[in-house]
């Protein structure tokens, strides 16, 4: 595959990904509240499958530009697999931008844990907003943590 | 310093193209050209073995430079 089928690819996927946001966000934007339950599970879901499918469709195309890449979105270990088919230059390019989303998460979380903080006393909106955000804040800082301490303790010969 | 390489002239030495290259060393296409772009400095690992494909010391193939910005 050479970049212009890259870039035809993208401009015939770009209109689908618009349009399904679209219906989502009509969905989500239309409908009456308060939600019916069975219509909140149904927007949950499709959501959850046009994500999948975006998904599948990123993977398919970097699929094709990388022969050597076989794992699949459907499998459950796809992630230790699609790691497995990096080489070294493409696994420090994911951590370099997984230490970049880390960071940025952080920052993220911090600030969304103060401002829920201060709604939850001003605003009486519950703690439950802060609490949430602080326990993905913990556990984005635990998972590093352990990792940090066994990779010191073993190098690279962790995989 | 900064590492240069001859992974160019050596992989045209070979006749071969940086998809080959690349299966033959274990690695990417786009890792074969990062290096030859001289964007990536290979493992240690990687660059014994593009020198064990291309039949060469390492040496023939990466070697340290002067960097020209820290000359002042």
């Amino acid at each position: 595959m050479n970049n212009d089928d890259v870039k035809s690819a993208n401009r015939k996927a770009l209109p689908r990904f618009i349009l399904l946001t679209l219906i989502s966000t009509v969905i989500g934007g239309v409908v009456e509240r308060p939600v019916p339950f069975i219509v909140a599970v149904a927007a949950f879901i499709a959501v959850m499958v046009e994500t999948m499918i975006i998904q599948q469709r990123c993977v398919d195309a970097v699929k094709r530009m990388n022969p050597e890449k076989t794992a699949s979105v459907y499998d459950v270990k796809f992630q230790r697999k699609w790691m497995d088919s990096c080489d070294e230059a493409e696994k420090i390019i994911v951590g370099k931008c997984a230490y970049k989303a880390y960071a940025a998460a952080n920052t993220a979380c911090a600030v969304l844990a103060i401002i829920f903080a201060v709604c939850a006393l001003i605003f009486n909106t519950g703690v439950l907003p802060s609490f949430a955000v602080c326990v993905i804040w913990f556990v984005l800082q635990f998972i590093y943590y352990m990792e940090t301490i066994r990779y010191s303790k073993a190098g690279n010969r962790i995989s | 310093m900064v590492l240069r390489n001859r992974l160019k002239e050596r992989r045209a030495a070979l006749n071969v193209n940086q998809q080959e290259m690349g299966r033959l060393c274990g690695v990417s296409r786009q890792t074969i050209s990062l290096i030859e772009r001289g964007d990536y400095s290979p493992s240690v690992m990687l660059a014994l073995t593009i020198a064990k494909v291309c039949g060469v010391a390492v040496e023939e193939i990466f070697y340290l430079q002067e960097d020209a910005g820290n000359e002042q």
